[in-house]
């Protein structure tokens, strides 16, 4: 559902001007992710619908006996697990992209390009699952095709790594915590870019299947790709959805303890890999391991002690939200459209759809009116239809937790009492008269102005400075 | 910026069903003229959004068949020494309940018809006659899947015959489910009569119907046609 809403919505609602090469590139991963999530999550509702019918009626799926294939079980899951990996890793590009450009003063170098490799990632994302169990033994000729297709994967993320370089080089960089959280991704993410590729090498894999190397990797991307990401994406639009910057010292503090953390925990365990330790031991009796284990465990220390300064964070800038007050809604000299709007956006978000006609529409639109000195002319307001809040959504995610909880516990009434009651909001919920309200033009009107006098205000005080 | 000043004005839906009518009860909300898909238009009419969600979810729900597909594809022949297709299928049910989910999309085609000119009674007649074939449809499936326990050939007998009832079966849920969706909204139609967004509704319905056919067309083909000569 989600999947389908994004879709649809980049497709389908974009403002005047907004063809797809002027979006901006996390609009771009987005569409990517979200294209995934639409054909990769149906294949995991079919799965555990599979899996279901074993466990609840005696099908026989994924069992030893009757001829069930245990083996498709492993397949059906990896054919969405490892397109769910891109989702979960493209919108972070996408974030870095945005922060990247923003604090290297510089439009992205090569957009094109990144846009191809977003693309070139979406689709080969489904031709790599097998991967995950080289082991399985299905011989030389689709182990070597899915070596292959997980090796070519790295050639477009090594565009997306080179176009991000090449972005800075020359850039006035302002090393503020998301642009920290960021240039830490690069350096981290090319190691576990490149121990994956090791592990896309079927001999290599044999060795290393389920190894504690196999583990490094993957925290390595993933904690280094996604969590990075979202850390520096929270730091670089919260003061877009809450009003207030995050505070700068403390979140610092935050990513270098991370970044410290993270390669005191991971590093050892590649080692440990390499000596032949597996995942998920409960007990081991092998010394070579333990002094690589222990650094591994001083490591977590300081990731906790991070994750406490992340806290700190929000607790201190919440209480200092005075001083940290964005009143521009432009508050990292940004260059997409999103910083056009005030900090926090009005429901609307623009009073007036935007005429796009460039690249980087809000960038040219700021560097004109600091060239001028004046805003564009106000324009003509209208009333604007937004649609009700509803509650649906949670009473019905109510309901069908209830009926997950009865199958699992097998209380069969509240099974049915759960399906039918979703059904009955869902039907209540269709039944609405008015979906919509409309905000009025002085309304409209009320917030933007408020929004132009706080441009207007900010365009006086950097009369003098070139941006 | 006013956006008078520029090409996009706001004016009536391009994409509206009906013959010229008044655009506001025709068709579905606000859309920009130029609204040509490609971007440079401005946001397309909700007409066109509802369908075009409404098809990405067709699509994932092809995707979803698609993994029973290739589950009943690599358990076809593992019967573990019960009995095959050949000796299961009942051909003449097959090819009737065929006939019946072709004719329900048909007259599902023709309260399309009906809608676009706003004729009430001929929408509820056809949508009333699509849900009886679609009804005598399941009626058939779930005779042929009786029958089939009954021989002592249910699900938990083998991998083959647990992929053929979670396949056919899961079609028989989408029909069934769209049977309740055609209760509610010959309800709607009956009780709100053609708003823009009953509109759209029915457009995703049929949608969803002729969907249902396609599905039906794979799995004759798949589970039936390919099964026979198993």
């Amino acid at each position: 559902m989600t999947g389908i809403n994004f879709v649809t919505t980049i497709l389908k609602i974009r403002a005047p001007g907004m063809s797809y090469l002027r979006m901006t590139i996390f609009c771009w991963t987005a569409l990517a992710a979200n294209l995934l999530i639409v054909a990769a999550f149906p294949v995991l509702t079919a799965t555990l619908g599979m899996l279901a019918l074993d466990r609840y009626l005696g099908f026989h799926f994924f069992t030893n006996d009757a001829g069930g294939n245990m083996m498709m079980f492993i397949n059906l899951i990896w054919a969405w697990g490892h397109p769910e990996v891109y989702i979960l890793v493209l919108p972070a590009f996408g974030i870095f992209s945005e922060v990247i450009s923003t604090f290297s003063g510089k439009p992205l170098f090569n957009y094109r390009s990144m846009v191809a490799a977003t693309l070139f990632i979406c689709l080969v994302s489904y031709l790599v699952w097998l991967h995950h169990f080289f082991t399985m033994g299905a011989g030389p000729a689709v182990n070597t095709f899915f070596g292959i297709s997980t090796s070519i994967i790295a050639v477009g993320t090594g565009v997306k790594i080179y176009n991000w370089l090449f972005t800075m080089y020359g850039g006035r960089v302002r090393f503020t915590t998301p642009m920290l959280w960021s240039m830490g991704f690069l350096v981290t993410f090319v190691i576990g870019g490149m121990t994956g590729v090791l592990l896309a090498v079927p001999p290599a894999d044999f060795l290393l299947h389920n190894s504690l190397f196999l583990v490094a990797h993957f925290h390595n991307v993933i904690i280094g790709g996604v969590l990075f990401a979202a850390f520096a994406g929270i730091t670089y639009w919260f003061p877009k959805a809450f009003g207030f910057k995050l505070d700068e010292s403390w979140g610092k503090a935050a990513f270098w303890l991370s970044l410290l953390g993270f390669y005191v925990v991971f590093m050892p365990l590649y080692v440990a890999g390499l000596l032949g330790m597996t995942r998920r031991l409960q007990h081991y009796d092998v010394g070579a391991w333990r002094p690589w284990v222990l650094i591994a465990g001083l490591g977590i220390i300081i990731m906790i002690a991070a994750m406490a300064c992340q806290v700190a964070q929000v607790v201190v800038s919440i209480r200092r939200r005075e001083q940290l007050r964005d009143d521009t809604g432009d508050p990292w000299d940004g260059r997409s459209l999103e910083w056009a709007t005030a900090s926090p956006p009005p429901p609307f978000n623009f009073a007036v759809l935007p005429n796009v006609q460039g690249e980087e529409p809000y960038w040219h639109i700021k560097q004109r009116a600091i060239e001028t000195q004046q805003m564009s002319a106000e324009p003509r307001y209208e009333p604007i239809e937004m649609p009700r809040n509803s509650p649906t959504g949670f009473i019905t995610a109510f309901f069908c937790t209830m009926t997950g909880f009865a199958l699992i516990w097998h209380i069969w009434w509240m099974v049915v009492l759960g399906v039918v009651a979703a059904y009955a909001v869902f039907v209540w919920f269709a039944w609405r008269d008015v979906t919509e309200y409309v905000i009025p033009t002085d309304e409209v009107a009320r917030l933007d102005r408020a929004r132009r006098q706080a441009r207007a205000r900010w365009l006086a005080q950097h009369a003098r400075q070139p941006a | 910026m006013s956006a008078t000043d520029t090409p996009f004005e706001r004016s009536s839906d391009p994409y509206r069903i009906g013959h010229g009518r008044d655009w506001v009860s025709a068709g579905g909300g606000r859309g920009y003229v130029y609204a040509t898909g490609h971007g440079e238009g401005g946001p397309a009419s909700k007409r066109v959004i509802v369908g075009y969600g409404f098809w990405i979810f067709l699509l994932s729900d092809i995707v979803m068949f698609s993994a029973f597909f290739a589950a009943h594809a690599v358990l076809q022949t593992a019967t573990a020494g019960g009995p095959s297709g050949h000796e299961l299928f009942n051909l003449w049910s097959i090819v009737a309940q065929t006939a019946f989910l072709l004719i329900s999309s048909f007259t599902c085609g023709l309260s399309a018809v009906a809608t676009e000119a706003r004729n009430h009674l001929w929408t509820q007649v056809a949508l009333l006659v699509t849900g009886l074939f679609g009804l005598a449809f399941l009626v058939l499936e779930g005779r042929d899947f009786a029958n089939m326990v009954m021989q002592g050939a249910g699900p938990d007998r083998s991998a083959f015959l647990s992929s053929l009832f979670a396949v056919v079966g899961l079609h028989g849920l989408h029909v069934s489910a769209g049977l309740l969706w055609l209760g509610t909204m010959m309800a709607q139609v009956f009780v709100k009569g053609f708003r823009p967004d009953i509109l759209r509704r029915l457009v995703c319905f049929n949608l969803f119907w002729h969907a249902l056919d396609i599905i039906w067309v794979a799995l004759f083909t798949v589970v039936y046609l390919i099964g026979l000569g198993r």
